[in-house]
């Protein structure tokens, strides 16, 4: 497939990473031509410099043969016109990055079909939803669903001297889900049965949602319904979540923390059911006057990454279980977490997976990506005449560090073992890492190999 | 500045309109073959003529400014309570102009009181010019004004704001002059409904007129000696306590269910809400306070009509309350504090302003707990904006004041505690009867004329909503 991306920001940048690892062609259209020769150096993409909102610069691009036009630079009405522009040249699958709520909420008619884009992306409300995700799955570091929801993949950390802990997979009850991956060090690893589970790795389970309550309790893990949140920052993610959290009428008290007057101002005009607070947000007497050690999640959204951390901690230190810190700066993820703040979000890869999410479809469901880029969820149907159909699981030679999660056949949802047989048309949820993602679809999809 | 010729200007053209409005007594003395009718004809001439010579000696072509919206306002009110008191005093029925004044004002601004002993012994003619006043004054002299004369430009829209009751008044039209024309358009039509009703359940056709006019204005003025209590019919007294409920409620809102065809607008409207559970618990209370006095569905009637004629600050009667136990008193004297929706024909503080200082109340508890926090003053989806709370606030301290220091001011003339306070609140809420002296089955005759000028002042004070008025003693106010 042929990619045109416009914009070579973080979120561009992540875009063309994965695709360029998964063998697509692609070109980037950066403006800027210090981050153009950047991106040069860095990836294997063709790297034009100039504006994307000018059919010049499109159409040396390619923008007449490219089967896509992702645009995600930092203004919103540029990327609404470079998909208006590439719709004209005939390309079939248009993307935007949009964050101008204004643009996004009619009530009326879809801004997609409006505007003739086939996907408008606000990076700011997809953050904010993973949030929401995780305040109604307490336990959770980080939830997704598949297959309309019947499917659950949660990711978990394991504690020093908790049920899991140091205990191998063979001996837990695997009946009713599936550990499909490890992380344990920043490597993400599939594990056998034989894996040895240790304190300070992240488990991905999957299960039958419906059964997921059970199952965490199985494998010992306690948590408490989240009642009380504290978000600092009353940006548009901030606000976005303490929106979407009301709409859900959840019994959860909700405090926004915010140091500019006027969008705690905006903010509390916004939120009907939220407290906001005009204050600073590492100012510990403030936090202390407003008991946020009593809060069961803290969740950090401001646009600075330190005050972000510097809260966090603040936070853990005054008693709340359990943090949350938006991040822009990926590189420094995987130290926010050694730190210990529970989870780190980064809007950057959160946007990058809802594109790809959307543009990798076809004879994928769904594809999410999981940690930093280094392997995805797929949701695909074994068409009927690939090579699975027929065979037993343990029969068929899947490529290194790949598994099969769940099977959805007939909308029952099966736990799968190696004696289970692929039917066609079975709702396959997989997880692979990135270098093998290729050959686990062809094992599924006619005329593969 | 304020230019006093467009002021006089103005005030001859509301003059004219009151002349016509005279005209209609005329005719009524004339259907009724009266012997007054020249002396009404000549009161009706001199205002017409009046009128007209101001208008004319002072034609000009300016628009209205800012200051001078207020002046129009005000003066024009005056200048309609002045030339009002003509009928009363030519015909030689109210010889003394302080009281002919007492009786006009409190018939244009919607009051009720009056200084009459026997009512009855008026000719028809001038019991349906007090009835008239009331409709009049009800809807608005202003907004009649500005629904009928061309050429307001955009000042209209505050001339109409100065006259509306209420914090916020919501602009139905994008026009201020069709947004008049809807509201007395709602305002007929629903006096003519009324007037269908009374006549059909056996009130006369004149009675049903001037009960009429002087319910939709939440007015009070009775052509019977005995106020409502007259009619022992159910049937009549039960409209009447509907449609004072109608009139105390946002003419607006009237509209937009017309408008919308969804009667759910009132429930989304947190002032009828709340306008209404005042009225649903308060009539609850008063029927308890008089389970003493015999009768069954009769006495639960007289609860809800008594409950609804204060707080829509009609001020009519059915019993006599001032002898109710002081549970009914009690409620009845709470609610001549009240007053009824922003937007109606009502006088008093408003249940609307009263919304707006329970939740800024509420905030301000809540400020103390979290010193920092951001909350906005919500009604509904609207939100307050401070400066307007502010003036709430600051409309309620000084309705408080003034009703304290005249009540001061009615001691030292002699008159109790309890009349004095009640004249002075029946007064400036435009209710109309008190309690003591000033009760249901008295009157305000026996005031001195000093107390009656103080209580017209009141009356006008509380129909402009004070600052309008007050507004014309601020000394920069007349200056450059």
């Amino acid at each position: 497939m042929k990619c045109i991306i416009i914009g070579a920001g973080k979120v561009g940048f992540s875009i063309a990473q994965l695709l360029s690892t998964e063998d697509h062609d692609v070109t980037v259209i950066e403006f800027d031509s210090e981050r153009a020769n950047l991106i040069d150096d860095a990836l294997d993409v063709q790297v034009i410099n100039g504006s994307g909102s000018s059919w010049r610069t499109l159409e040396k691009g390619g923008v007449k043969y490219a089967d896509m036009v992702v645009a995600v630079t930092e203004f919103d009405e540029l990327n609404m016109i470079a998909c208006l522009l590439a719709k004209q040249y005939g390309v079939k699958t248009t993307v935007a990055r949009v964050r101008n709520p204004e643009y996004l909420e009619t009530p009326h008619f879809s801004p997609e079909s409006m505007l003739g884009i086939d996907l408008i992306i606000n990076p700011e409300r997809v953050t904010a939803l993973e949030i929401s995700k995780l305040v109604n799955n307490p336990a959770a570091l980080n939830v997704e669903y598949y297959a309309e929801g019947r499917v659950q993949l949660m990711e978990l950390a394991v504690e020093e001297g908790s049920f899991m802990a140091r205990k191998q997979i063979r001996s837990l009850n695997t009946a009713r889900f599936v550990i499909v991956a490890i992380t344990r060090k920043h490597k993400m690893l599939v594990p056998g049965g034989d894996e040895v589970i240790t304190a300070g790795d992240h488990v991905y389970i999957m299960a039958n949602t419906a059964e997921m309550p059970e199952v965490l309790q199985s494998l010992g893990i306690i948590y408490k319904r989240i009642e009380h949140i504290t978000i600092l920052g009353a940006g548009r993610t901030g606000t976005y979540l303490a929106h979407i959290l009301e709409e859900q009428k959840l019994p959860v008290s909700i405090k926004i923390i915010e140091r500019d007057v006027k969008r705690a101002r905006d903010a509390s005009i916004k939120l009907q059911r939220s407290l906001v607070i005009n204050g600073d947000g590492s100012d510990l007497n403030l936090l202390e006057d407003e008991n946020i050690g009593q809060s069961d999640l803290f969740v950090a959204l401001t646009n600075d990454d330190k005050l972000n951390l510097l809260s966090s901690l603040i936070a853990q230190n005054l008693g709340v279980n359990k943090t949350i810190a938006k991040i822009n700066r990926s590189d420094i993820m995987p130290l926010m977490q050694q730190i210990g703040i529970d989870v780190v979000l980064s809007p950057r890869i959160l946007t990058a997976g809802a594109i790809l999410k959307y543009i990798r479809r076809g004879d994928i469901i769904s594809v999410t990506v999981l940690g930093e880029d280094r392997a995805e969820m797929i949701e695909l149907v074994a068409q009927p005449g690939s090579i699975a159909i027929g065979k037993e699981l343990r029969k068929i030679r899947f490529p290194r560090g790949s598994i099969v999660g769940a099977i959805v056949r007939n909308n029952k949802v099966i736990i799968p073992s190696g004696d289970d047989v692929i039917q066609s048309c079975d709702h396959l949820i997989m997880f692979s890492l990135a270098r093998s993602i290729h050959k686990m679809e062809k094992l599924f999809i006619n005329g593969g190999q | 500045m304020v230019r006093s010729a467009v002021v006089l200007n103005y005030m001859g053209k509301i003059l004219i309109i009151i002349g016509i409005a005279q005209l209609s007594v005329v005719l009524c003395a004339l259907i009724y073959s009266e012997p007054n009718i020249i002396r009404l004809f000549i009161s009706a001439l001199i205002t017409i003529i009046t009128g007209f010579i101001l208008s004319r000696t002072f034609a000009h072509n300016h628009g209205i400014n800012y200051r001078e919206g207020f002046a129009i306002v005000t003066l024009g009110w005056i200048a309609a309570s002045l030339f009002g008191t003509l009928p009363f005093i030519i015909s030689g029925y109210i010889p003394s102009f302080a009281d002919a004044l007492f009786e006009t004002v409190s018939g244009f601004t919607t009051t009720g009181a009056s200084i009459l002993t026997d009512v009855e012994a008026l000719p028809k003619s001038l019991l349906f010019w007090r009835s008239l006043t009331q409709w009049l004054g009800g809807m608005g002299i202003m907004a009649l004004f500005i629904a009928i004369i061309v050429g307001l430009g955009v000042r209209a829209n505050q001339i109409f704001r100065a006259e509306v009751p209420g914090p916020v008044s919501n602009k139905i039209s994008p026009r201020i002059r069709d947004t008049a024309r809807s509201l007395w358009l709602t305002y007929v039509v629903l006096s003519g409904v009324l007037f269908l009703l009374l006549s059909a359940f056996g009130m006369d056709i004149f009675d049903s007129l001037c009960h009429t006019f002087s319910t939709m204005a939440t007015g009070g003025f009775s052509t019977k000696n005995q106020s409502i209590g007259y009619y022992s019919s159910p049937y009549i007294q039960w409209t009447i306590t509907l449609f004072m409920f109608l009139a105390g409620a946002n003419f607006a809102l009237h509209y937009m269910v017309y408008k919308e065809k969804t009667i759910s607008q009132y429930w989304q409207d947190k002032e009828f809400k709340l306008y209404s559970f005042i009225i649903i618990v308060s009539s609850m209370i008063t029927f308890l306070g008089i389970l003493h006095i015999s009768g069954g569905e009769e006495k639960f009637r007289a609860a809800v009509f008594q409950v609804v004629s204060i707080i829509t600050t009609t001020g009519y009667a059915t019993a006599d309350f001032d002898l109710w136990a002081p549970m009914g008193k009690g409620i009845l004297l709470l609610l001549m504090l009240v007053g009824a929706c922003a937007g109606s024909t009502s006088g008093g503080i408003k249940v609307g302003r009263y919304l707006i200082m329970l939740q800024r109340a509420k905030i301000e508890l809540q400020q103390m707990v979290h010193p920092k926090a951001m909350m906005p003053l919500r009604l509904g989806d609207r939100v307050i904006t401070d400066a307007l709370v502010i003036n709430v606030l600051q409309f309620f301290f000084i309705y408080i004041f003034i009703v304290l220091v005249s009540t001061l001011i009615m001691n030292i003339m002699g008159l109790d505690y309890v009349s004095g306070l009640t004249a002075v609140l029946t007064c400036i809420g435009n209710i109309g009867p008190g309690f003591g002296l000033v009760g249901p089955t008295r009157n305000f005759g026996f005031l001195s004329d000093t107390a009656k000028y103080l209580l017209s002042l009141l009356m006008l004070l509380g129909r402009l909503e004070i600052y309008p008025f007050l507004i014309l003693f601020v000394p920069q106010y007349w200056k450059e």
